[in-house]
């Protein structure tokens, strides 16, 4: 398999320890994971580089998660975005109401199980090849 | 318009035309018939044809003319003879017109005709119209007394009406042969010519004018002229018109008029100054009279001035006054007795006193002997109180007196005298008596009500010793009011509180005091501590001294209890809003410790990664724990004790339980901590409570986010904690009330408005103080101060 078929990964998460668990979970099951602390970093990252994927915690610094991730829809409509959250459950309206808008295809509650996380990436991928999760 | 012509062709196609021009057209077929509408009928135009049988067109004119002399007359004529044409105008026709003719040419001439007609008739109109109105002011002239002139602007005389001959002899005609200077005097003259001079210049001519004027006969008249312009229509004159009237008679009547009045007066002076003289030598006579008989008065009035005056002051003094003789008799009272008795004059005057004194009253007072008594010693009594009972009346109360009335004053030492008369004076002190009554039940009114009183009263002498202790002091201090007698107030406080007390006392003494009332606790007997909220003022008598002193006191035991009742509830209430940042907070270390174990269950042999992983669990774990520890501390009911409080310490424990909710703000915090502050004597977990606070109202300003600096200093007195924020700031109009309880601008739900109100109950617990600078749309600075550890 060459390195750039790999399907690449965004981790946006304001705590590195955050970042380096999810690098940890997502390397092993191939994936090409690149991790960001703020938002402004993520919309640079997006500029360069195309990614399937995108987690990204539902509070930064300098962004809200939900505004980051109708950015991240905005300028690269092919990545599909999870949201991860210590703050919100399932069940909150902000939750609920950007899953039903697809503004991001899956929500994770922290904390979270190794499995999880790996099946909602590939989900992800799976869905970005079958001709982008956005219709 | 009268048309004639024999031939009927002719005639009827002429009237035809002059018809349709509207004009009213009679015709005639013959001279003869025509003669006859002529002298029927007025019209203002004939044509007539020349050649006619039997009357033709010049007898027509001819009568025409003399018939109706202003119609004109146009001729016809068949021939286009010139000859007969001009015979007809010299006939006196207006015009002729040779057959055959043009009907243009006819109605032109006709028009002509008319037209002619019409001016002849206007000039007519205009001429008579004349010619009456002159007629009429001639007329009005020639029959009037009054004489009526014209004269040109160069005083020659135009007309002048036939009276002239009556009032001056002169004929008209020899009037009008002289000139205006013949006439009058020559004082006259110039007021004549003075005036027209002066009337040519004004618009409005000169009022009358007395004018004398010469008659034939050499004698003068005065008369009266009325003189007006007659002037063009540019304004100038072209001509005098005058009016005189002869006024002789009534200048001579009022020349009598006058005489006859200086005549009166001359002869009225003349009399009044006889009467003057006469009268003048009277006046003295009487002027000496008067005086004597004045001096005579004078000295009478006197002693009678003096009797009224004296009879006055007695009758208006308010104590009833009656002089009393050896024999007992009343000699003299005075208005005031009359009225207090209800009796009359004659039938008090000359009675013995036990005739107006009741009986029992007599051997009550034992009045009699005690007037004998005075008669003998000389010496007044000062009596003493009488009630006494007017028929009619309530009984009154009196004060008596009893003093000696000498004939001639007494020597030194009240001998030589003899005591002629008594008197006695009798003051009602009735209202007096009731006052005083009023007063000792309004005393007993308040003594009820300050015993009943919820508070404790304490009244003072100036120094601070008790005088009066109320129940509500005896309940709470235990101590009796008879126990208490003398003491100091300030030694029934509790030790530490002592010289507070002495202290506010004297400031109270000093009238210095304010409104605010002062906390300071009481020792009980029981040796129990009351916090009890003290306000005081000082009594002052009618010449301002300072009498007393008074405290009322407030049992502060149930407030301070509700107080920290309302401190935690507060405190839950923000306890429940970090709850959602604590959550974030400590669910982030778990994500990352359970994260790590499960990677490190995959990975077992990785010796390097379980390492790290170790880590990462151990810290999260860690942390988790510091943040639960901090919560619990800040949810734990304060301690009672006031320690030394590490202020630093204790801002970064609440800082790291709000850092999320910092973060979740978007909230940049900066610390400049100073280091090795003094310690202060405080609560922490209160003091924890008031910092939470100041920073999650400074997340409140900042929805947007923005930062939060948070500054400690050491001052003189203690240490300075400052909050500023970035945020909206609070308007001028809320910011005295934002320490109110309940306060808030916050949406109904989202905050009750306690926080800042508790936060100023607490530092004011720590005798510390806060304050806020607030500016809109810049941001908020809190500073607490708080003293630091004396000891």
């Amino acid at each position: 398999m060459m390195k750039q078929e790999l399907p690449q990964i965004l981790v946006v998460d304001d705590e590195p320890d955050m970042c380096w668990a999810l690098d940890n979970m997502l390397r092993p099951a191939g994936f090409m994971v690149t991790t960001t602390t703020t938002g402004a970093e993520t919309l640079r990252l997006l500029a360069k580089e195309l990614y399937a994927v995108a987690f990204v915690d539902a509070k930064l610094p300098d962004l809200d998660g939900l505004e980051l991730a109708a950015l991240i829809r905005q300028r690269s409509p092919h990545t599909a975005i999870v949201m991860i959250s210590g703050y919100f459950y399932q069940e909150d309206r902000a939750i609920t109401e950007g899953l039903e808008k697809d503004l991001f295809i899956g929500f994770i509650s922290k904390p979270f199980d190794l499995e999880e996380v790996r099946v909602m990436a590939r989900r992800a991928v799976e869905r970005v090849r079958e001709g982008g999760p956005w219709r | 318009v009268l048309v004639v012509d024999d031939d009927q062709f002719a005639l009827r196609s002429m009237v035809k035309m002059l018809g349709a021009e509207s004009y009213e057209v009679v015709a005639a077929t013959s001279g003869s018939e025509a003669i006859d509408l002529l002298k029927e009928d007025t019209f203002d135009l004939v044509l007539t044809d020349l050649k006619m049988p039997e009357v033709n067109g010049m007898e027509v004119l001819r009568q025409a003319r003399e018939i109706t002399p202003q119609a004109v007359v146009l001729i016809l004529t068949g021939y286009a003879s010139l000859e007969s044409g001009i015979e007809a105008l010299r006939e006196g026709a207006y015009d002729y017109l040779a057959k055959p003719c043009s009907d243009d040419e006819l109605k032109l001439k006709i028009e002509r005709g008319l037209e002619r007609v019409r001016l002849e008739k206007e000039r007519l109109r205009a001429e008579d119209a004349l010619w009456k109105s002159e007629r009429r002011y001639r007329l009005l002239a020639e029959h009037a007394t009054d004489v009526i002139w014209t004269m040109d602007m160069d005083l020659r005389f135009t007309y002048v009406s036939p009276s002239i001959t009556d009032m001056l002899g002169y004929s008209v005609e020899e009037v009008m042969a002289q000139t205006l200077e013949d006439f009058l005097t020559p004082a006259s003259f110039e007021v004549a010519r003075e005036s027209l001079t002066e009337a040519l210049v004004a618009v409005e001519p000169e009022d009358l004018l007395e004018l004398e004027l010469n008659r034939k006969d050499g004698s003068t008249l005065w008369t009266e002229s009325r003189v007006a312009f007659l002037r063009d229509p540019h304004g100038q004159p072209v001509e005098i018109l005058g009016v005189t009237r002869d006024i002789t008679e009534r200048k001579r009547a009022e020349e009598a008029l006058r005489k006859a009045h200086d005549e009166l007066e001359i002869r009225a002076r003349e009399r009044t100054a006889e009467l003057a003289k006469a009268n003048e030598a009277l006046k003295a006579e009487i002027t000496r009279h008067r005086r004597m008989e004045e001096a005579l008065q004078e000295s009478h009035h006197q002693l009678e001035s003096r009797e009224r005056f004296i009879t006055s002051i007695l009758d208006s003094i308010p104590t009833s006054l009656v002089v009393i003789d050896r024999t007992l008799r009343m000699v003299s009272v005075n208005r005031n007795f009359l009225e207090k008795t209800q009796r009359d004059e004659r039938a008090t005057l000359g009675r013995k006193i036990e005739d107006i004194f009741p009986q029992v009253l007599l051997e009550y007072t034992r009045l009699d002997q005690r007037v004998r008594e005075v008669f003998r010693t000389g010496q007044p009594v000062e009596g003493g109180k009488l009630a006494y009972r007017a028929p009619g009346l309530p009984t009154r109360i009196y004060y008596y007196r009893l003093i000696p009335l000498y004939l001639s004053p007494p020597g030194k030492g009240g001998e030589g005298g003899e005591v002629e008369n008594v008197m006695l004076l009798m003051d009602d002190i009735t209202e007096r008596e009731k006052l005083g009554e009023e007063v000792r039940r309004a005393e007993r009114h308040l003594a009820s009500i300050v015993e009943c009183a919820n508070d404790l009263v304490a009244s003072m002498d100036p120094a601070g010793r008790i005088l009066t202790w109320n129940r509500a002091a005896e309940d709470t201090s235990g101590y009796r009011p008879e126990e208490l007698k003398g003491q100091y107030l300030a030694d029934l406080c509790v030790e530490q509180d002592q010289q507070k007390m002495r202290s506010w006392l004297a400031q109270l003494t000093k009238g210095q005091f304010t409104k605010k009332s002062v906390e300071i606790s009481l020792g009980t007997k029981g040796g129990k501590e009351i916090p009890i909220s003290w306000a005081g003022s000082r009594m002052l008598d009618d010449e301002r001294r300072i009498v007393g002193l008074v405290a009322v006191g407030r049992d502060l035991t149930e407030r301070k209890r509700l107080e920290a009742q309302l401190i935690q509830s507060a405190k839950l209430t923000s306890l429940g809003v970090m709850a959602g940042g604590i959550a974030h907070e400590i669910r982030n270390p778990l994500a990352i410790s359970s994260a790590a174990a499960q990677l490190l269950l995959e990975r077992p042999e990785d010796e390097e990664f379980r390492e790290e992983a170790a880590e990462k669990i151990h810290s999260g774990v860690q942390r988790a724990s510091y943040i639960i520890e901090n919560l619990l501390k800040f949810a734990r009911p304060p301690e009672e004790r006031m320690v030394a409080v590490d202020i630093g310490e204790t801002l970064e424990e609440t800082l790291s339980l709000l850092a999320n909710q910092l973060r979740v703000h978007r909230i940049e915090l900066r610390k400049e901590f100073a280091p090795a502050l003094l310690p202060v004597i405080g609560n922490k977990s209160l003091l924890q409570q008031v910092f939470s606070n100041m920073i999650l109202n400074a997340c409140n300003a900042m929805p947007d986010g923005g930062s939060l600096t948070v500054v400690t200093q050491a001052t003189k007195a203690g240490v300075e904690i400052q909050f500023s924020d970035t945020g909206c700031g609070i308007s001028p109009e809320h910011l005295p009330k934002i320490f109110d309880p309940f306060f808030t601008t916050m949406p109904v739900g989202k905050g009750v408005g306690l926080g800042l109100s508790i936060s100023y109950s607490i530092i004011q617990q720590h005798q510390g103080t806060i304050e806020v600078r607030s500016v809109v749309g810049k941001g908020t600075t809190f500073t607490v101060r708080l003293p630091a550890d004396s000891t």
